[in-house]
């Protein structure tokens, strides 16, 4: 008897491990509804961003709007910023079904050649014209790779502008003229000034302040391609589109001498290699921006009874790169692609559902102050938490409370204004070359906080680090590259 | 526990008395002895045990009822390593094939270009995988040495504390950094040696000298992150240990005593053969592991400084990194490479233990 | 809690080691606890200081003492308590289930007359040094074994490593004497028999230590989480922390293309002190479930009485 039950037991652990993995099923894929005869596809959605605490809730919302507006549902799931890129190789690497996700430019160029993404025809795009009526042709190309169209990019600031953000209190005391401290070598003697006066009591004071990217908007000037090398590009206004090594030409080597005599004057925060968090406040810092934004910086900034400066630093420039900071990708086993476009582009042209995307569920994460004229007001502590930046287009978004309603007419006005890099619509593919990137990319790993930051002598360092990637290809990358820009650029 | 094995032994009566007085022999004449099987013809009693163990060989060959619950024991794991290990293996082939997507997984699988050793070729040809694998290797030869040496001569210290409790708190306490992740970890590295918000530059500072760059002095980490190493796994490394020496009969020790051994002998005699078994285990399995490092505590701790790129980088990190931007054809190929070294090396390992000492060898 | 820890008349007072070394060892462990303990206290304190006094540094007394960190969490608290309560139920599931398949595996092995035991030791050790990769293991997951999204996906996938077999198998090998399971034999009992009555009741100390082990694997995992569930929600708390910890990481990184929105997002994400808070509840838990494991493995160190 007692034998018995112990082989019963035996058979209860198998019995428990097997039932348990039978008693989980997957949720479906695309379940289909049937509602009044005609079926309402629900589409599998990824997006970036903290997930809202009522998602559910929003999603509801979202979807009963958009089942009667276009007969389409979504299931949409969020991925943590941190955990987004590790989770969204994995689903393309192994095929799992999804409709859209959110991508950009570190993976764009990447999804395309593993041959994951959907193509989108023109005759796809004939069946959403109000796609085609929003976005520039310039975005459009910006978005090709080899001529074909593999996502819809977000039309937002899609040019690169960068500003210099200045505490207005600091600006008034040392009576700066901020239209004249534009390149580094201005901002010296201002820095040494700020460093003086305010560094007297405080000796950790930093005037500038940056982390390990460096100085963000430093590099611009060149396009990277999309390879994501800041090391090899082409000037944006080069007619010729000579492929270089961005680090040896004189403008960069300047710069970052700059940035190493600030390291060692104390200017700059000595632990900016390793620096991940940068405080609140910075007496001057730049980055992406467009104009109107003085307040909100000053708020982040903790100083919100001051008032910030802001001062054009650099752009705007169009580059395949900055506009595919923000694109929806359709896979290719995707099963409803007709309905992912009609989606999108209701997405991208109809305020409320805009708005619900980024605001959340109307009445609980937030409010209409204005919906004419498209205002809107947060509830404190119901943060929708997804950034709007991921999902589309800013022109059919309402604004924060307090900003100006014309913002994005101002966005407008910076990208049309932009200067388009030459190689707009080009996108380098890497497989011919892809041991020499990947080992190339391996030195530039082990350099890019010293070098980018200043941290060590650029005149010492530079030449170590080209060396290095010289040794490990970096000469046939570039020949590689010239190559296929001359092929597809010499008509 | 110690209670039951004594009622097991009033228990067992007159057929198990030949078993007891077996034992009882095994214990004085000498562990070790009988098991190499050798004749110390010092009791008629080991005659006896070597007849028992020739007819033992003949009843091998056939399957008894034994055996089938023995089967039926091992059924579930069996079933667990099958599902989770065995399935997945047909992995190790996309290391070969120019992995795309054309359909779902299968039909990608298939339909994907079988590449040969292409996808090696950037492992191979890369030069910082002279540094990493180096670095590897020697991190994990000091690891292991001391992993063994320290906590097992802790364990061995702890036993002989007079105050128990002492020793129980004491070693609560150091399994404390066990259960910090390395992300936490690396916040608090962080918060003693910032350059000038760290604990220790701040003293240093304050008695006037002058604040170090750690983030940039190389030559100070590699024995900083040996002791970070150990720091952290020491309170987990003894717990091996202190399990097997719970578990030894405390009538070896008697007897021992009995004889008038010192408490060095006893280590020697008693103590320390009878773990010989454990501890050559751990050895073998670290071994086998000398290609893997803990990822944790080589790229949160270094706070990915670029200076201490050739002390600290580890293959595990290069690869990582690597991964970010490679096709799944070459992630696979890299964990392939380190599961074949590590393959080899613990096949070369147990082949050379086997040599001194069959019995304590993995396979 | 305290065990038989009997003196035997004096013959183990007599064994004692001399109250000189006794000193000595006391002082080398007492260096090392505090060695252990201070990090954790360290971060303690953080999390107890206010936000404004850490942009200056880390202070081991806080400048400006602060629950700021911990009222943070608990508005969190709807993200933290669904995380609580998985983390609870992985780790207790997953180590019943993780050492009943361990031992008994372990157990077989270690019996030499089994017939199929070399194929079932070359079955363990395999594992050991060759994986498939992340990609198959993730496949089979999600496809055949429909473990996405699912709490199974955290607790089935690490139940087993061939490590704690190995470990399980030495333990029983060394300490379970071939005698005792002949005499058992002898009387009539069959393997599972011996097995549940004889051998589990002896094996508490390896017991305690697979579970031990098993406990910690569970407890500390993120990785399986960040792979196979889609609903933050679900989520496990070492894998919440993990993430926040990246977010940061992430955000300063991509700043560039995602403009003025990226300052705001930031503002909103946990502070340093948070963090370490977060950390702090993620310590106390286990380490309050380990004292229940130890004293299988502590007590009765050299005095393991078999005669009573």
């Amino acid at each position: 008897m007692k034998k018995i039950t112990r082989i019963l037991s035996g058979f209860c652990a198998a019995a428990l491990m097997t039932s348990s993995l039978a008693g989980c099923q997957t949720k479906n894929a695309s379940s289909d509804v049937k509602t009044s005869g005609k079926e309402i596809p629900t589409l599998t959605v990824w997006t970036i961003g903290n997930q809202p605490k009522n998602l559910d809730e929003g999603l509801a919302a979202m979807n009963d709007y958009t089942a009667k507006k276009i007969g389409v549902k979504i299931n949409l799931k969020v991925a943590g910023w941190g955990d987004w890129e590790t989770k969204m190789n994995q689903i393309i690497n192994t095929s799992e079904y999804f409709d859209f996700m959110f991508s950009d430019n570190t993976k764009y160029a990447q999804q395309v050649s593993q041959g994951a993404l959907a193509e989108i025809t023109d005759e796809d795009l004939k069946a959403v014209p109000g796609l085609t009526k929003l976005i520039p042709e310039d975005v459009w190309s910006g978005a090709k790779i080899k001529g074909k169209l593999y996502a819809i990019p977000a039309y937002k600031d899609s040019a690169q502008t960068e500003y210099w953000i200045w505490d207005e209190a600091i600006v008034k005391k040392y009576h700066i003229d901020t239209k004249n401290a534009i390149t580094l070598k201005q901002l010296d003697p201002i820095l040494r000034e700020i460093k003086k006066g305010e560094g007297a009591k405080n000796k950790n004071f930093y005037p500038f302040i940056v982390d390990f990217d460096g100085v963000k908007g430093m590099l611009m000037n060149y396009d990277d391609m999309t390879l994501g090398l800041p090391t090899i590009g082409v000037r944006v206004d080069d007619p010729e589109r000579k492929v270089v090594s961005v680090l040896e030409q004189p403008e960069v080597m300047e710069d970052l001498s700059i940035l190493h005599s600030w390291m060692e004057d104390g200017i700059m925060n000595k632990d900016a290699a390793i620096c991940t968090e940068l405080p609140r406040y910075r007496t001057v810092f730049s980055t992406q921006a467009y104009p109107g934004l003085e307040k909100s910086f000053a708020i982040n900034m903790d100083i919100s009874d001051g008032n910030t400066v802001m001062e054009k630093m650099a752009g705007p420039v169009y580059t395949n790169s900055t506009i595919q900071g923000s694109l929806q990708v359709i896979s290719k086993q995707s099963k409803y692609k007709a309905e992912c476009l009609k989606y999108l582009e209701l997405l991208n042209t109809d305020r409320t559902l805009r708005d619900m995307w980024s605001y959340g569920k109307e009445g609980v994460n937030f409010n209409y102050v204005d919906k004419e004229k498209g205002v809107v007001k947060r509830v404190i502590g119901m943060d929708w938490g997804l950034p709007g930046y991921a999902q589309g287009t800013s022109a059919t978004r309402s604004v924060d409370e307090g900003v100006p309603t014309d913002q994005w007419e101002q966005i407008k006005k910076l990208n049309e204004a932009a200067e388009k890099s030459v190689i707009l619509g080009f996108t380098f593919d890497r497989e011919p070359v892809r041991n020499e990137v990947q080992n190339v990319r391996a030195v530039w790993d082990k350099y890019k906080n010293n070098v980018k930051t200043g941290a060590k002598d650029p005149h010492e360092i530079v030449p170590q680090v080209i060396q290095e990637m010289k040794a490990a290809g970096m000469d046939k990358i570039i020949a590689e590259a010239q190559k296929q820009i001359d092929e597809q650029f010499k008509k | 526990m110690q209670q039951r094995f004594g009622r097991l032994y009033e228990a067992e009566t007159l057929l198990s008395g030949i078993s007891l007085f077996r034992l009882e022999v095994e214990i004085f004449v000498g562990y070790e002895d009988i098991r190499h099987g050798e004749n110390q013809g010092r009791c008629d009693c080991m005659k006896e045990i070597r007849v028992e163990q020739e007819e033992k060989k003949r009843t091998k060959k056939r399957w008894t009822r034994d055996d089938t619950e023995l089967s039926l024991l091992a059924l579930p794991t069996t079933i667990w390593f099958l599902l989770f290990c065995y399935l997945p293996m047909f992995g190790i082939i996309i290391a070969f094939k120019d992995f795309r997507i054309t359909g779902g997984f299968w039909q990608s699988f298939i339909e994907s270009r079988w590449c040969g050793f292409e996808n090696f070729v950037f492992l191979f040809t890369s030069d910082a995988i002279k540094v990493v694998t180096r670095n590897t290797i020697l991190y994990n030869i000091v690891f292991i040495i001391l992993g063994i040496v320290v906590p097992v001569t802790l364990a061995l210290m702890i036993g002989q504390l007079h105050n128990k409790r002492a020793g129980k708190v004491y070693q609560t306490a150091m399994f404390l950094p066990y259960f910090l992740s390395w992300v936490v970890v690396s916040a608090v590295v962080w918060g003693f040696l910032s350059i000038d918000k760290g604990l220790v530059n701040q003293i240093i500072q304050s008695h006037g000298g002058e604040g170090v760059s750690w983030y940039d002095t190389p030559g100070f980490w590699p024995p900083f992150l040996i002791f970070m190493n150990m720091w952290k796994g020491l309170g987990y490394g003894m717990v091996v240990y202190l399990a097997t020496i719970t578990s030894i009969d405390s009538t070896y020790y008697e007897a021992a005593i009995i004889d008038g051994a010192t408490k060095w002998q006893q280590m020697k005699y008693i103590t320390l053969p009878l773990l010989k078994t454990v501890i050559v285990m751990m050895f073998i399995m670290s071994v086998g592991r000398i290609f893997y490092s803990d990822f944790g505590l080589f790229y949160q701790v270094p706070r990915g400084a670029s200076s201490l790129y050739n002390v600290t980088y580890t293959i595990d990190v290069f690869v990582f990194q690597q991964l970010k931007t490679a096709s799944t054809g070459m992630a696979s190929a890299a964990a392939f490479v380190q599961s074949v070294l590590g393959c080899a090396t613990i096949l070369v390992t147990n082949a050379i233990v086997k040599k001194f000492d069959r019995e304590n060898a993995l396979i | 809690m305290t065990t038989k820890v009997t003196y035997q008349s004096g013959l183990e007072k007599f064994n004692r080691i001399k109250p000189g070394t006794n000193v000595l060892f006391n002082f080398i462990f007492l260096i090392l606890a505090i060695m252990c303990v201070v990090p954790v206290l360290f971060v303690l304190m953080i999390s107890l200081t206010s936000e404004k006094a850490l942009e200056n540094g880390y202070q081991f007394i806080p400048k400006e003492f602060s629950f700021e960190a911990y009222k943070f969490l608990a508005q969190q608290g709807h993200l933290i308590f669904p995380a609580l309560g998985i983390s609870v139920f992985v780790t207790v599931v997953g180590t019943v289930i993780g050492v009943i398949l361990t031992t008994t595996l372990g157990y077989v092995l270690s019996r030499r007359e089994y017939k199929l035991n070399k194929l079932l030791t070359w079955m363990v050790f395999i594992p050991m040094v060759f994986n498939g990769g992340m990609v198959s293991s993730y496949y089979i997951n999600t496809n055949l074994l429909h473990l996405k999204d699912s709490v199974w996906a955290l607790i089935l996938p690490i139940a087993v490593s061939s490590f704690n077999v190995i470990i399980c198998r030495t333990y029983f090998r060394t300490t379970i004497p071939d005698s005792v399971i002949e005499s058992a034999k002898i009387d009539g009992a069959s393997e599972l028999r011996i097995y549940f009555r004889i051998v589990l009741p002896l094996s508490l100390p390896v017991l305690a230590t697979i579970g031990l082990f098993l406990c910690f694997g569970y407890w500390n995992d993120w990785f399986q989480s960040m792979l196979y569930i889609d609903n933050q929600r679900m989520y496990s708390l070492q894998a919440l922390l993990n993430m926040t910890m990246q977010n940061v990481e992430y955000l300063s990184k991509n700043r560039a293309f995602m403009g003025v929105e990226a300052a705001q997002l930031v503002a909103n994400l946990p502070k340093e002190g948070s963090r370490m808070a977060i950390a702090i509840l993620i310590i106390l838990p286990i380490a309050c479930a380990y004292p229940f494991f130890q004293k299988y493995f502590i007590s009765g160190l050299t005095v393991g009485s078999v005669k009573e």
